[in-house]
């Protein structure tokens, strides 16, 4: 099983903070990105209060940043902040389905040597 | 150049579910808005893509943020000096009156 934690198929990176900013988990393009880490804490601080007519104030649910090869998704649950790192495009979208084929291989193998087991 | 700027405001508000819009320069003062958006939006909206413009500064190309909050949106993108933020609605009426203008084309046709 590999090492990162996988949250979307097309996934390049992940960071998980705590509210205060500091790095609980990480992995892939994001693995130990302090700086990164700051900058969307930053940015979470600015995104809280924008226009309490429009966005009412600390409403804001999820947030992406979208670049032209990848994107970033970040949302807030259990006073926890995840960002997810995406990848898009044709690069991403081979990467993403070759992995999640294997992926889904090893499901079906797993699922098979269960069944196997139970059998016997 | 302001009629420019105000043309290409009303053709912003002419997009689908697009409730307000407005463009920002760089100190966050707003150079001009269109619709249902608050004029001094203009400075945080600035502040917000500076700070994401950190997230990436090898970026050739601008990032666009996005702001989900329930049927509401907040899109800021910053190109060079200029930072440009629109507003967005999705209203269960604005997806009626979609339908309904698409089954009476589909009608009339």
């Amino acid at each position: 099983m590999d090492k990162d934690k996988q949250i979307v198929p097309n996934q390049i990176g992940y960071l998980i903070l705590k509210d205060d900013g500091a790095v609980l988990e990480s992995g892939g393009d994001l693995k130990n990105d302090e700086r990164s880490a700051n900058v969307i804490m930053g940015l979470l601080n600015l995104t809280e209060s924008i226009d309490d007519n429009f966005i009412a104030n600390s409403s804001c649910e999820r947030i992406t940043i979208d670049y032209e090869h990848h994107s970033y998704s970040i949302c807030m649950s259990n006073r926890h902040i995840y960002i997810v790192k995406f990848s898009k495009g044709q690069n991403g979208a081979t990467t993403s389905s070759s992995s999640s084929t294997s992926v889904y291989i090893d499901a079906n193998n797993e699922l098979t040597t269960n069944s196997g087991t139970v059998l016997a | 150049m302001e009629q420019q700027l105000e043309k290409v405001l009303s053709e912003i508000l002419t997009q689908q579910d697009t409730v307000g819009a407005l463009v920002a320069n760089r100190q966050g003062l707003c150079l001009g808005a269109k619709g249902n958006i608050n004029p001094n939006v203009s400075g945080i909206g600035m502040a917000i893509s500076e700070q994401v413009a950190k997230l990436e500064p090898n970026s050739t190309l601008p990032a666009t943020v996005c702001l989900y909050s329930g049927n509401k949106r907040c899109v800021i993108q910053k190109d060079g000096d200029i930072t440009g933020i629109i507003y967005k609605q999705t209203t269960p009426a604005t997806a009626t009156t979609a339908a309904s203008a698409a089954a009476s084309t589909s009608a009339s046709n």
